[in-house]
């Protein structure tokens, strides 16, 4: 278990929790991003941004 | 198909650039790529891989296939004389470059798309994971269209197009083509009855009002119209007035071809419009195994991942219309100089972009 980096709530992640991995704060509804395992740290994950083109 | 061990192969970061830099100096506009095609034939042979160009002119390189390394070999027209020069502090600003005096390569192509091109044929040579190499993308895509018809579908499919060596695109617009004609007969100007010319642009006009947003809805979540070409005026026998519009509709993921095409033509009273065959808007799940993988090498050697939808459309739309399997594109360089007259790529740039999708490979091809 940690914390959501936006609303603090604890967050619960399941055993084989890998690096890059999307989970969700079930508290506040963030997307949070696993960013190292060992022990387990959360980033907000990268929001969808527009661009141009191909 | 697996990988054998002999799929694999050690590319130095020079040999690398020097496959980019012969590939953007052999000019492959879409119905020209056979040159480029041959050196990415005689690259996998080189490097201990079986490459072919098939009936279309993609070059096909299979291998393991729980990964397809994808991107286009034609570029748009336009000659820009191939060098590689220092990076200028413009080119720091407008972030071609990070640093003043950096290598930084112009040539036509070399960011659309023959600088992901290059580096998708670098890491799965590397890897040991299947590469294609299609053609016609900038026309009518007809590379990838067979590819889809003629291919197994494979685990997961990076496609190349450039969004920077942070940035994971997600998703595209669909896109629907067609040509309004209208014929009226032809009388002096001075009488009040519109002419074909009028019911061309009225017709346009409706469809514009049709589709406008509000300013707070993303230009992704909307329908563009954009008139590509118009012709008419008075036919060559003098009897009538004629009328062509060239138009193109941008379709956002939330609607499909069909309904564009019915709100398209609600407004139509005369003239009639023929639709080219559409293409599907996509948009994947950033949850996928390969979109994580992105994250996790970017993160490993570029910076921080960024996800990205684009307005336009590209292979990925026809690959995401025929297989189930997931799918991001991805590639160097940065797209507001697409099809530009100034396009120019950092090597460094591809130099970590080619990090990013070794890593992605290697981690694809051991997950699965």
């Amino acid at each position: 278990m940690t914390e959501c980096v936006e609303c603090g709530a604890d967050v619960t992640l399941h055993d084989d929790l890998e690096v890059g991995e999307i989970v969700d704060c079930t508290t506040c509804g963030a997307e949070l991003e696993v960013v190292e395992t060992e022990p387990p740290v959360l980033e907000r994950a990268p929001e969808l941004e527009e661009d141009w083109g191909e | 198909m697996t990988a054998a061990m002999d799929d694999t192969a050690e590319i130095s970061s020079e040999d690398a650039r020097e496959l980019l830099v012969d590939l953007v100096s052999l000019p492959s506009p879409s119905g020209e790529e056979s040159d480029a095609a041959q050196r990415l034939v005689e690259f996998f042979a080189a490097n201990g891989r079986e490459a072919r160009i098939d009936e279309v002119g993609n070059v096909r390189a299979p291998a393991d296939d729980s990964v397809l390394l994808t991107s286009h070999i034609d570029t748009v027209p336009g000659e820009i004389p191939v060098e590689v020069r220092p990076a200028s502090g413009e080119d720091v600003e407008v972030g071609v470059a990070d640093e003043e005096g950096e290598d930084v390569l112009w040539g036509r192509g070399s960011v659309d798309a023959t600088g992901p091109l290059a580096a998708m044929a670098v890491a799965a040579a590397r890897t040991g994971v299947s590469f294609v190499g299609v053609v016609g993308e900038e026309t009518d895509s007809r590379g990838a269209r067979h590819l889809v018809a003629d291919r197994a579908e494979p685990g997961a499919v990076v496609n190349g197009e450039p969004s920077g060596t942070t940035g994971i695109t997600l998703g595209y617009r669909g896109f629907l083509a067609g040509t309004y004609v209208a014929t009226s007969e032809s009388g002096h100007t001075s009488r009040p009855e519109p002419n074909a010319i009028q019911h061309a642009t009225g017709w346009w006009n409706g469809v514009e009002d049709a589709f406008e947003t509000d300013e707070y809805t993303p230009v992704f979540e909307g329908v563009t119209a954009k008139p590509v070409d118009i012709d008419g005026g008075i036919s060559a026998d003098g009897l009538s007035v004629e009328a062509t519009l060239e138009v193109q509709l941008r379709i956002p993921p939330s609607l499909d071809a069909e309904s564009v095409r019915e709100t398209a033509e609600a407004g139509l009273e005369i003239g009639t419009v023929t639709w080219a065959e559409p293409i599907p808007p996509v948009m994947e799940s950033p949850r996928t195994e390969v979109a994580r993988a992105f994250r996790v090498a970017i993160r490993a050697e570029a910076g921080d991942p960024r996800l990205l939808r684009k307005t336009g459309t590209s292979d990925m739309n026809l690959y995401a219309a025929d297989w189930d399997c997931p799918m991001v594109t991805y590639g160097p360089g940065n797209s507001e100089l697409d099809h530009a007259p100034d396009e120019r790529l950092s090597l460094s740039e591809f130099d970590r972009s080619v990090a990013v999708l070794t890593r992605v490979a290697n981690t694809v091809v051991g997950d699965s």
